[in-house]
Parts: C-alpha cells; sequence; structure tokens
C-alpha cells in the first residue's frame, strides 16, 4: 500500500479563554491519497476551519500527529513544508494585499520560495495568470480594479505559485455568485487533473461538495461522525446528522426534492 | 380591480458621477398582490438591493439620483408624499429584515429596547409594560424558548440562528403589509437558513403579510417564493409563476443561472457556463 499523502492521527485542538475550555476539535483522523479531494463539511462553529488551520501550521495542535508523505510535520513548519501546503479563503478582497499590484502579489512566493530566477519571474507571472484565465495585461493592474471571480482567481493563482502539493480550500466559492462560483469550480477541477492536486475542501454548501469531493468528513462539536465516499453519503448516509443537513439545503429540480424526501423519510423512522 | 400592494410602474435609476452617468435600473415593472410571496433574483450589481432601497424610500431625497417611473404602495404614488409620510410607512406598513441578523441589530441596546424603538413607531405612547407583553407573545411565535432571558439580552449573546428569529420578529411586530427580505439567512449556515424560511413563511401567512424576496440562491427562491422575477444588469428579464419558471426558463440568462447551479443527485456535473454573455440582453419572455 502507497503512503497516503496527508494522514493527520487523533488530532485535538483546545482553545482556553478567561478559565473556559473550549474542545474546538477531538480526536479527529483521516488520511487524504495523492490527487484526491476531501470535503470537510458542518456549520459554523463545528471545528472544520481549526482542522485547516492545524494541517496549515497555523495553530500547533493541543495532541495528535500530522503526517505528510510519511513523515511527521513539525509544529514550527520549515520553509519547505510552507510551500507544499497552500491556502485559497473565503473572500478575496481580504486576503490580497488591496496596495499590491496582481504581478507583485503573484511574485512573492517566488521569491520568497527561490522558483526561478529573478529575471524568469515576470514570465511566470504571465504563465500563473494564464493557468486561471486571466489576461496578462492583469499583472498590473490593483486588486479593487478586479471582480470577486477574477479576485479569487488571482487567490488561486498565488497558492499555485509555489507549486504545492496540497491546498486547503476554505469556503472558496460561498462569496461568489452561482455564474461565477460554476466558472471558479470548473477552474478548480481543470487544475486538479492538470497539475495533480490534492484539495482538502471545507464548506457547509453540500450542492458544492457533491460534485467537487471524493470523500466527505462531517464534523459537529468539533467531532468527527461520519467519514464516507460522496455518493454513499448522498444516498445512504450513516448518520442523522448528516441527513438533516442535505434536507436543509435548498435544491432546485425534481430529481433533487426526491433524493430530499427520501432522506428525511429515513430521518424520521431512525428516531 | 384588486388593489395591488405594491406595484412599480416603468421604473428607472440613474446615479449621476462627475464626469459619467451610470443607469442601474432600466424601466422595470413588477407587482405584488397581497398575501403574495414575491422574489427578484439576480446577480450582485444587477439592481437587486436598490429596488428594495426604492421601495422603502431611502434614496428618493438623495441628490445626484434620477428616478423616473412610478412607485405605488397600496395604491398611494410615493411620487406624491412627502418624505415625511414616507418616514411613517417604514417600520410600521412596511419592514425590511436583512442578510446578516447580528450586524443589523444594534449591538448597545438588549432586545427589549430595540423592540420599544420599533412598537413605538406605530404606537408612540406605548408603555415599556405593553412592549414586554407584545415582544414576549411574538418571541413565541417565532418558538424562541425563553423570551424574558432573550429581552434582556444583548444581540452579541445570542447565536445567529436566533438574531436571525428576533429580526423577523421584529419585523412583523407592526403587522406591516409588505416585509421586504434581503438574502435572509444567507449569512448563515444551512440549517438555520432553512429554519429562517420555513418561520418567515409560517408567520407571514399567519399575519396575511405580502413578502418582497430578494436573493441570489434559485434554491431558496423555489423553495419559498409564488411568483418570480429575473433581473440582469437593471433589466427584468424574465417573470411568471416559480413553478412555470422552474420548469421551463425561456431567457438566456434565466438558463445560464439554473444551469450553473451545482445539484445534490449523482450525475449532475457543473455544466460549462456560457461565457458569451450577450444572449443575456434578449427581451424579456413572460410566462
Amino acid at each position: 500500500m502507497t503512503t497516503p499523502l496527508l494522514e493527520v492521527k487523533n488530532l485535538a485542538k483546545v482553545f482556553k479563554q478567561d478559565g473556559f475550555e473550549i474542545n474546538a476539535v477531538r480526536d479527529f483522523s483521516v488520511s487524504v491519497k495523492k490527487g484526491d479531494c476531501l470535503a470537510i463539511v458542518g456549520e459554523s462553529g463545528s471545528g472544520k476551519s481549526t482542522i485547516a488551520n492545524m494541517i496549515l501550521g497555523v495553530h500547533p495542535p493541543t495532541s495528535g500527529e500530522i503526517h505528510f508523505k510519511g513523515k511527521p510535520l513539525s509544529p514550527r513548519r520549515r520553509k519547505n513544508e510552507r510551500r507544499v501546503l497552500q491556502l485559497v479563503q473565503q473572500n478575496p478582497y481580504s486576503s490580497i494585499n488591496p496596495s499590491r499590484r496582481i504581478g507583485a502579489t503573484l511574485k512573492l512566493p517566488l521569491k520568497v520560495h527561490g522558483i526561478g530566477s529573478s529575471q524568469d519571474r515576470p514570465g511566470r507571472v504571465e504563465e500563473l495568470l494564464a493557468e486561471v484565465g486571466l489576461p496578462a495585461s492583469y499583472a498590473r493592474r490593483a486588486p479593487s480594479t478586479l471582480s470577486g471571480g477574477q479576485c479569487q482567481r488571482v487567490a488561486i493563482a498565488r497558492a499555485l505559485a509555489s507549486q504545492p502539493e496540497l491546498i486547503v480550500l476554505d469556503e472558496p466559492t460561498s462569496a461568489l455568485d452561482v455564474l461565477v462560483q460554476a466558472r471558479v469550480l470548473i477552474l478548480l477541477q481543470e487544475l486538479q487533473s492538470k497539475r495533480d492536486l490534492t484539495y482538502i475542501f471545507i464548506t457547509h454548501d453540500l450542492a458544492v461538495v457533491r460534485n467537487m469531493a471524493d470523500r466527505v468528513a462531517v464534523m459537529r462539536d468539533g467531532q468527527l461522525l461520519e467519514l464516507n465516499p460522496t455518493g454513499k453519503i448522498f444516498e445512504n448516509p450513516d448518520h442523522n446528522y448528516t441527513r438533516s443537513l442535505i434536507s436543509a439545503s435548498p435544491v432546485i429540480t425534481k430529481k433533487e426534492i426526491k433524493l430530499r424526501e427520501k432522506l428525511k423519510a429515513g430521518l424520521v423512522r431512525e428516531r | 380591480m384588486k388593489n395591488l400592494t405594491l406595484e412599480i410602474i416603468r421604473l428607472s435609476l440613474t446615479f449621476e458621477g462627475l464626469m459619467e452617468t451610470n443607469q442601474v435600473l432600466h424601466e422595470i415593472s413588477l407587482n405584488i398582490a397581497p398575501k403574495e410571496k414575491v422574489a427578484l433574483v439576480g446577480e450582485s450589481g444587477s439592481g437587486k438591493s436598490v429596488t428594495a432601497r426604492l421601495i422603502l424610500g431611502l434614496l428618493q431625497s438623495r441628490a445626484k439620483t434620477k428616478i423616473q417611473g412610478a412607485i405605488r404602495f397600496e395604491g398611494q404614488e410615493f411620487g406624491w408624499i412627502t418624505e415625511k409620510e414616507r418616514d411613517q410607512l417604514r417600520g410600521t406598513r412596511m419592514s425590511m429584515i436583512f442578510q446578516d441578523p447580528v450586524s443589523a441589530l444594534n449591538p448597545v441596546y438588549n432586545i427589549e429596547t430595540q423592540f420599544h424603538e420599533v412598537l413605538r413607531r406605530k404606537y408612540p405612547l406605548i408603555t415599556r409594560r405593553q412592549v414586554r407583553k407584545e415582544a414576549i407573545k411574538i418571541l413565541e411565535d417565532v418558538h424562541i424558548v425563553h423570551p424574558e432571558r432573550v429581552l434582556k439580552s444583548f444581540p452579541f449573546q445570542l447565536s445567529g440562528g436566533m438574531n436571525q428569529r428576533v429580526m423577523i420578529a421584529m419585523g412583523l411586530i407592526n403587522k406591516p403589509t409588505l416585509l421586504i427580505a434581503d438574502e435572509p439567512g444567507t449569512a448563515l449556515d444551512v440549517t438555520v437558513q432553512d429554519q429562517t424560511l420555513h418561520l418567515m413563511q409560517e408567520m407571514v401567512a399567519k399575519r396575511e403579510t405580502s413578502v418582497f424576496l430578494i436573493s441570489h440562491n434559485l434554491g431558496v427562491v423555489r423553495e419559498f417564493s409564488d411568483r418570480l422575477y429575473v433581473i440582469y444588469q437593471g433589466r427584468i428579464v424574465e417573470e411568471g409563476k416559480t413553478e412555470d419558471v422552474f420548469a421551463d426558463p425561456r431567457h438566456p440568462y434565466t438558463k445560464a443561472l439554473l444551469a450553473a447551479v451545482p445539484g445534490i443527485t449523482s450525475g449532475n456535473t457543473i455544466a460549462d457556463v456560457i461565457n458569451d454573455t450577450s444572449a443575456f440582453r434578449a427581451p424579456k419572455e413572460v410566462h
């Protein structure tokens, strides 16, 4: 058996505040194969972003281990460990420096990680922009002149700049309109197959999960309730909470209504 | 003829800048009958929220704003009444609930004080005791378990879902004839959003209120509204009964919108979105 790209074992996080202890994440274990997309879903406060932050090295875990390619990741990450794990956040307007031109934003990771010589970099920036479907002239633009969808493309290009192997997508499309969301999701799928990327997709939108993820982890109150392939989650979930999450999401076609009714019926029966 | 709750006739809105003018609404017409739930669907920047602000009468007195066409609320022409009369309509005959309840409520007053403020618009001489009685009654209606405790709380002490309930209760306490809901609950989780919609449905049915729902979420619109209008770049491109539009979308923009929504059934992949938007300017389709 090949070693998984990312393996998380018994991860826990306790935040201490004013003498209170908050168990943000309890005993979370998962392994992700290369090229897979794992979705983490749950309500706000369920601990999904805390998991992402621990994987990225923003907070050290209280207990538990994170292995990347079979080797444990240290709580204080070395530069190369930071390079291979990248993040795309929810709101592109606040995650991109507004006073820096797009070109400079994309050049920074190249500089930090010493990718290419300084003469090559403008060319690399152009390539990155082309990869996310933006014209090369955008390198000279300021973020404020871009629309939300274009800005999110820049955020994706910035994550790609350091040639990562795993990207954490923290609600990457929930601030966008449906049409723009569809375009960004298609872009993410294309990039995944082209660059053989692994995604950890954090969201509360189950319809997006259905179309993007290979496996889904359902979280509530810091606990992992269910970890199953996407097909099983939507057809025959193990947990009642998963059922109630799916039956709460608004849908538009008759086929979807049927599926939801089926899951709702299961919900009542198990009670 | 039945008296419509709201009637908008060929309404245009233009913002005048220093160098250029920017027309954001192009002769839109829509109407809402009593007890009807009508949705306005469109992407950001399509003119949804300015339409709501115009109905509330919040843009009329702004300089550099040119408004053409007519808004009639319960048969009363907006152009003919004074600013003061418009102000008296807000919070009494029409009210609004917002996207994010936590930021819409005032963080420095407790819930009871905020209810007092709302009730005072309709009953200027209301006593604190009557406020408490009325507020407890309506909070029970929105399924809040300990209304007394909630009344003493500040918005930041309550969860997002609780705040949402409080806001719905405040919006409906003066029994308005029209409730404007701007993306209600979209800032919250799916489960809370679902509860919000059901609660709104229940409350407006009981109180016979008309609802004008503004949303970009087609799923929410399908579940909530009786009739809908699709707006694209300040123009209404399709209108009809909700089920008709979803069963048979006719305008290229509506079709693209529906195709772009990711589904929860298998084999329902995200369709390639048309990048050519010129077809979206096609004339309006009416069901």
